[in-house]
């Protein structure tokens, strides 16, 4: 069962994707949570905190959508290629909301510097742990592989989304790339 | 000098840019492109035909991007790797309304499938013509390394835009990328280049 904290986020979540920053409200989170008038502000007084605590919930999201729910991804090529795909079938699938609501963030942090330090902070985290994966999966630049693969991701998601590939073989696409990249075979 | 179809096109697209879809209106942007009530409805009768008519100019603006004025670019890893350096840096500041644009749009697209039917077009013009410029600048898996850029720049810029790195040489992050690609070059070697 779900915390109150992350049934309101995803709530908010799913306002972001629909309606954009302008239907961001207290009152709309508490409607589409189905919670009594008055929760979100509860949690969430103000409107820059509701903004810090969806754009966390995104990137949490994105783990998980990444991870799985353990956190566990197999420290090899494959293992690698299926959570990267795992992620894309599901930024284009289930969790949809998470991605169209990213997008609305990223737009806003690049109108509004102030908001960029929210992204910083989650990333931060994110960064560390799937550099550590790819280093042990056998890459010999964790730094950069990860930054191709995680903007090859970004991008994949981002063209799909608009223009879908029937049949997308995501992860045998991140197959192909990390074969490019040149890992040592483990 | 840009013809009044481009004119207002331009216009619609800082709009959707700076205000995202919902503030697309023939009217807005009429008022935006300085030009009297009612022009843009006499281009655009429908909102459809105006969102499509940004689409096809956002491909033409995203071209010009990677090009520059001249519309040529030097088939060699260098020069490809430059033009899309350009690309990714325009991206990010003087073309960004063009970014955003593209943001608003793709929401909309997610939305509204039949948006799709208008984009498929465009977007196949673009993947032959960057299929072309990457076979003459020494990929020998065209269609593998045209998906690997593509998405890559595309996560760069997303990316960027949210957290701007201090220094990003965009051409030179594109220029490694290309290397990893095993691009076939008969460049000269920039000694720098080897210290990754």
């Amino acid at each position: 069962m779900a915390d109150r904290r992350t049934e309101l986020l995803d709530a908010a979540v799913e306002v972001v994707a629909e309606q954009g920053l302008g239907g961001l409200t207290h009152a709309a989170v508490d409607a589409r949570a189905g919670v009594a008038s008055g929760s979100t502000a509860d949690l969430f007084p103000t409107g820059r905190a509701l903004l810090e605590g969806v754009t966390q919930r995104c990137i949490e999201r994105e783990m998980e959508m990444a991870a799985g729910p353990h956190g566990q991804v197999e420290a090899s090529p494959e293992g690698l290629a299926s959570a990267f795909g795992a992620f894309a079938h599901r930024a284009l699938g289930e969790d949809r909301a998470v991605t169209l609501a990213r997008y609305v963030l990223h737009a806003e942090a690049a109108r509004t510097p102030s908001l960029r330090a929210f992204y910083a902070v989650g990333a931060d985290e994110a960064d560390t742990w799937a550099l550590d994966l790819v280093r042990r999966a056998g890459s010999h630049h964790p730094e950069r592989d990860l930054g191709i693969m995680a903007n090859y991701v970004t991008g994949l998601v981002f063209h799909e989304l608009a223009l879908p590939t029937p049949d997308l073989d995501a992860a045998g696409r991140v197959r192909t790339l990390i074969d490019a990249l040149g890992w040592r075979a483990a | 000098m840009a013809d009044r179809r481009t004119l207002l096109l331009d216009a619609a697209l800082e709009l959707v840019g700076t205000q995202g879809m919902r503030g697309l209106t023939h009217r807005a942007v009429d008022t935006a492109a300085g030009l009297p009530a009612g022009s843009t409805s006499n281009y655009f009768r429908t909102r459809e035909a105006l969102v499509l008519g940004i689409v096809e100019r956002f491909i033409a603006r995203e071209r010009a991007m990677v090009t520059g004025p001249r519309d040529e670019v030097d088939p060699t890893p260098g020069g490809v790797a430059t033009a899309l350096g350009r690309y990714v840096d325009r991206a990010l500041g003087p073309d960004r309304a063009v970014t955003l644009a593209r943001y608003a749009i793709l929401v909309e697209t997610a939305q509204n499938p039949d948006l799709r039917e208008g984009m498929a077009p465009g977007a196949d013009e673009v993947d032959t013509w960057a299929l072309d410029l990457i076979t003459r600048g020494g990929s020998q898996a065209p269609q593998r390394d045209l998906q690997v850029l593509a998405n890559y720049m595309t996560g760069l810029v997303l990316h960027e835009l949210a957290l701007p790195s201090a220094d990003l040489d965009a051409a030179a992050r594109i220029r490694s990328v290309i290397d990893t690609l095993g691009w076939t070059s008969t460049e000269p070697v920039d000694p720098r280049e080897l210290q990754m």
